[in-house]
């Protein structure tokens, strides 16, 4: 049986702005187990970013968490002082952003960034930290030479400093790296590249991936289990065998069909060009179904009462049409 | 597991085409070669920069002192108590006086590309001899105001920016504008009143006591107390400007990807912003210096004059009141040299403080 | 309504437009209040403030009343700070508008020009100018506006440059818009809101460089000034350190009032922290 390593119970994040409250993220549940790759999937703007960094502790300071319960290792996050928030971050969960370019310290070197993310959470001397650095380079299949620790991150591309990113997020062998789009800014050959060395990491080291991304195809390749994020809450919980032809909800369904090319590049602009309408923006949802003004399958309870996650087939949907038409909507591709 | 491995090969082809390029880049950019002969031909080619400005500096000089009423032979006749039309016509003569005005420009300039910047008949010596008696006393007071304003700055704007909008932002903001506002003498005078004749604390004015120091440590003793007092009132505003410029600098750059970087990484907060934000703060700052270069030796003059500090400020006043053209253009030019230095000094240090800078 | 939120918002503004209002009314009010030449000896030397209600804020060494020459100092402060700053802008945007419309050889040659008045300390040529020339009015005006309108022409050229890339500029010669009505219609008018702003940073430079010469003794001698007032009583700060102090206060008053109107400008047509 394996472990669960982090778990979220009805977590709600709102931004403020003077005195007006808009909720982002609305009583979202998730779960991920010891080496397994969760992807959360969803439009830009569905509140997927915002989670992963109430995660880690790092909302903006406009942010807040207004409920809910998040366990790291079976140690509740909630109320915990900023100390000991910093002590796991980057310890046991950390997490690599989106563009790589602006993402490391023009004046400091790659072995410097390695360097204080090591010594962050551990007491070793300077020179240990630098050997230490250099078999992280290693294991990102950077060359461990002292040459690239004194190289400064201008002068790589950006594969490399993604890769440099990754060494630091796993400088300390963490149970949960959470994957903010790690590869939409990168070329398609070196996204597979990155991945598979993700991929690579999580085995070596049994640590868990929060792959947060807009691409299914890239979900279907690489993940576990699937949840599919719509205007801040779980619509659909799944494995990720289900993709492309098994998911039930219909805010997924539009999503496989959305996708008109593989290539992750041009399917972050093209997704959901066939569903009309767009999500309802934070603070201005309704009672029912957020998901409802642009459903084809919507009826009338829809408007009236927001829909549960009900157990179907390998996982959990949120969706009154599924629930009615029961899980044999599964096979009614 | 869905997806097949395929990228076990130690370095992938594409990390290797990436190191391939990043080489080529490297040695495009050429940084293998020695630091010392990169250093030796930015500076080359700075300093041939700096010689067309120069001359115009010159230019510059030689309009005014021809726009100053009576010329060299006046003046020098008019020191010894006067002499007939015909002496004066010959000491034209012999001063190269009676050529026309584009010769003796030449002739000027040519003087100065020899360091000959002339004769003080005030003070009967050469320009460049008396620039040179005073020259260690504007540069002990403006790099120690200098070094003062940007630790005070620094450390201000650094404050500030931990909690902006808080008490002490507020409270700095405040006292930084304020400052801002004071002309520097005004700010001596009042510091001579309140540590001087109130609490006398520190000497009003001057190098050295009056009773000369017999030891070394007696004298460098009374050398600090004397320079303490007019650096703090040259330093304090500048520091007010490296205030401002290093909070600013800090909440901007605290928003940066790599800033989120490193608290992700979970670094502890101050050393976030030692060396993830105040690092990279400070390159405004160290831009800033190199603008106010002029700046700060102007406000030299000032504070010499209310501080009776025998440097190049004080020697440019007593120029102008002994009407001796001739030394106060002899300042100008060393001024622009000062400015065009610094500025050099400036660039090397961008240069090391931001590896993205190149001296090529 | 909309004032109180302008004081709220905008404090740097309000108070910088308050100091600013109350020293032109002293400017203004100053031969109504004291009708005499201000350079004329009326009382007794050094008078300590208060010491004679007559002259509140007491006499200076050749008995000239200190409160008077404080207010024809605000005449003088305004009206160099006005004369300066406009020059400085007027000469500064012209060039600026130049180097940034036309480019190539001409931007060149007025950039290389900046660079070389920027190389001189101010100060030092403001000195030079005026010690060369004579200490009137005119004389430092000029030599102010010789060392202060390089930053204008830079500021402008640069927003010249960012202008002039924008469709409705680079579009107008296509349509038969001549230069001159294209940098008049177009590049001045996007200009000006940064460059009275700057005009009134520009103001408390030069009122502060006027200051600091007349305190070495290179102010017009037909004035009353400020920094002149100080320099005279710099002799007696040990007995009566109100000589100094007094017309000191005015200038830090006068200049901040400047600095914070520009910044408060600066805060309201700054679209980022506009919201």
């Amino acid at each position: 049986m394996t472990a669960t390593v982090l778990s979220v119970r009805n977590l709600r994040v709102a931004f403020r702005h003077g005195s007006a409250r808009a909720e982002v993220v609305r009583g979202l549940d998730l779960e991920v187990l010891a080496g397994e790759t969760l992807a959360v999937v969803g439009e830009s703007g569905c509140g997927k970013s915002i989670s992963a960094l109430s995660l880690i502790g790092l909302l903006p300071e406009t942010a807040q968490i207004v409920a809910g319960r998040i366990e790291l290792l079976g140690r509740s996050l909630s109320g915990l002082p900023e100390r000991e928030v910093r002590a796991l971050r980057g310890d046991r969960i950390s997490m690599v952003f989106q563009d790589p370019s602006a993402a490391l310290n023009p004046t400091l070197t790659v072995g410097d960034h390695l360097i204080d993310a090591i010594l962050a959470h551990r007491a070793v001397g300077r020179a240990a930290a630098r050997a230490e650095a250099a078999t992280l380079l290693e294991q990102v299949r950077l060359p461990s030479s002292a040459r690239m620790l004194d190289e400064y991150p201008h002068r790589l591309s950006g594969g490399m400093r993604q890769r440099v990113m990754i060494a630091m997020a796993i400088a300390n062998q963490p149970d949960v790296l959470i994957a903010d789009e790690p590869t939409t800014a990168l070329d398609a050959t070196v996204q597979h590249e990155i991945l598979a060395l993700l991929r690579d990491i999580q085995d070596r080291n049994r640590m868990a991936v929060v792959l947060i991304t807009h691409d299914l195809g890239l979900v279907a390749r690489w993940a576990d289990r699937v949840l599919v994020m719509y205007a801040g809450e779980g619509v659909e919980a799944r494995s990720a065998s289900a993709i492309p032809h098994s998911l039930l909800h219909p805010y997924s369904r539009a999503l496989v069909e959305a996708r008109p090319l593989r290539r992750a590049e041009r399917g972050r602009r093209q997704i959901l060009r066939e569903l009309a309408g767009a999500p309802p923006l934070p603070g201005e949802h309704g009672r029912g179904c957020s998901f409802a003004p642009r459903c084809p399958l919507v009826r009338e309870r829809c408007e009236r009462e927001s829909p549960q996650m009900l157990v179907a087939a390998d996982g959990h949907v949120a969706c009154h049409a599924v629930a009615e038409r029961g899980i044999n909507a599964e096979q009614a591709t | 597991m869905n997806a097949p491995l395929d990228a076990t090969a130690l370095p992938t082809a594409s990390v290797r085409t990436e190191l391939a390029l990043a080489t080529l880049e490297e040695s495009a950019a050429s940084s293998d070669r020695p630091m010392r002969r990169r250093v030796m031909w930015f500076l080359v080619r700075r300093i041939t920069q700096a010689i067309p400005i120069l001359i115009m500096v010159g230019v510059i000089n030689f309009t005014l002192l021809n726009l100053a009423p009576g010329d060299f032979a006046q003046v020098l006749v008019g020191n010894a108590g006067g002499a007939s039309a015909d002496y004066l016509d010959q000491l034209r003569q012999s001063f190269g006086l009676d050529q026309p005005l584009w010769i003796r420009l030449v002739n000027y300039l040519a003087r100065l590309a020899r360091f000959d910047l002339g004769y003080s008949y005030s003070a009967h010596a050469s320009v460049l001899a008396l620039i040179g008696q005073r020259v260690t006393a504007t540069l002990l007071l403006t790099g120690s105001a200098l070094a003062m304003a940007v630790v005070l700055g620094v450390c201000g704007g650094f404050l500030s920016s931990l909690r902006p909008g808080g008490g002490l932002d507020r409270l700095l903001s405040a006292v930084a504008v304020i400052i801002y506002a004071t002309p520097s003498f005004l700010l001596g005078l009042a510091l001579i009143i309140l540590f001087s004749v109130k609490l006398r604390w520190l000497p009003a004015g001057g190098l050295f006591d009056a009773i000369p120091p017999t030891t070394w440590s007696g004298a460098l003793a009374s050398l600090l107390a004397h320079l303490l007092l007019p650096a703090v009132t040259l330093a304090l505003f500048f520091a007010s400007i490296y205030l401002r410029v290093t909070r600013t600098a800090m909440l901007e750059v605290r928003g940066l990807d790599y800033v989120r970087t490193a608290r992700a990484a979970g670094l502890p907060p101050l050393r976030v912003a030692r060396r993830y934000v105040l690092r990279n703060a400070l390159l405004p700052v160290v831009t800033i210096i190199g603008l106010q270069a002029g700046t700060l030796l102007g406000g030299a003059i000032l504070v010499e004059v209310v501080f009776a500090w025998p440097g190049l400020g004080r020697l440019a006043f007593e120029a102008v009141f002994q009407r001796d053209y001739n030394l106060l253009s002899g300042v100008v030019l060393c001024g622009a040299v000062a400015v065009l230095a610094v500025n050099i000094l400036v660039d090397l240090l961008y240069s090391w403080l931001d590896p993205r800078i190149d001296l090529q | 309504m909309i004032s109180r939120r302008i004081v709220t918002r905008n404090p740097a503004l309000t108070l910088g437009c308050l100091l600013l209002a109350a020293l032109v009314s002293v400017a203004l009010a100053a031969p109504w209040l004291y009708p005499d030449d201000p350079r004329d000896m009326v009382a007794p030397a050094l008078l300590v403030v208060g010491a004679d209600l007559n002259f509140p804020l007491g006499t200076d060494a050749l008995g000239r009343d200190v409160a008077a020459g404080i207010a024809y100092g605000a005449r003088t402060s305004l009206l160099l700070g006005a004369l300066a700053a406009g020059c400085a802008t007027a000469i500064g945007m012209l060039l600026g508008l130049v180097a940034g419309y036309a480019r190539g050889w001409v931007d060149g040659l007025l950039m290389r020009l900046c660079e070389l008045f920027q190389t001189i300390p101010h100060f030092l040529l403001a000195l030079f100018v005026v010690a060369i020339l004579g200490a009137t009015l005119r004389n430092i005006v000029l030599a102010i506006t010789l060392t202060s309108w390089p930053s204008v022409a830079r500021l402008v050229r640069s927003q010249t440059l960012m202008l002039r890339e924008l469709d409705f500029v680079r579009i107008a010669p296509a349509m038969n818009v001549g230069r001159l009505r294209v940098i008049l219609t177009h590049l001045v008018p996007n200009v000006l809101p940064t460059v009275v702003t700057n005009a009134s940073i520009l103001a408390a430079v030069a009122i502060l460089g006027e200051s600091g010469l007349s305190f070495l003794g290179l102010g017009d001698p037909r004035l009353v000034s400020w920094g002149g007032m100080l320099g005279e009583g710099r002799d007696m700060i040990r007995t009566i350190p109100s000589l100094t102090l007094l017309p000191g206060a005015a200038i830090v008053l006068t200049v901040l009032g400047l600095n914070l109107l520009g910044d408060g400008l600066n805060q309201a047509l700054d679209p980022r922290r506009r919201s």
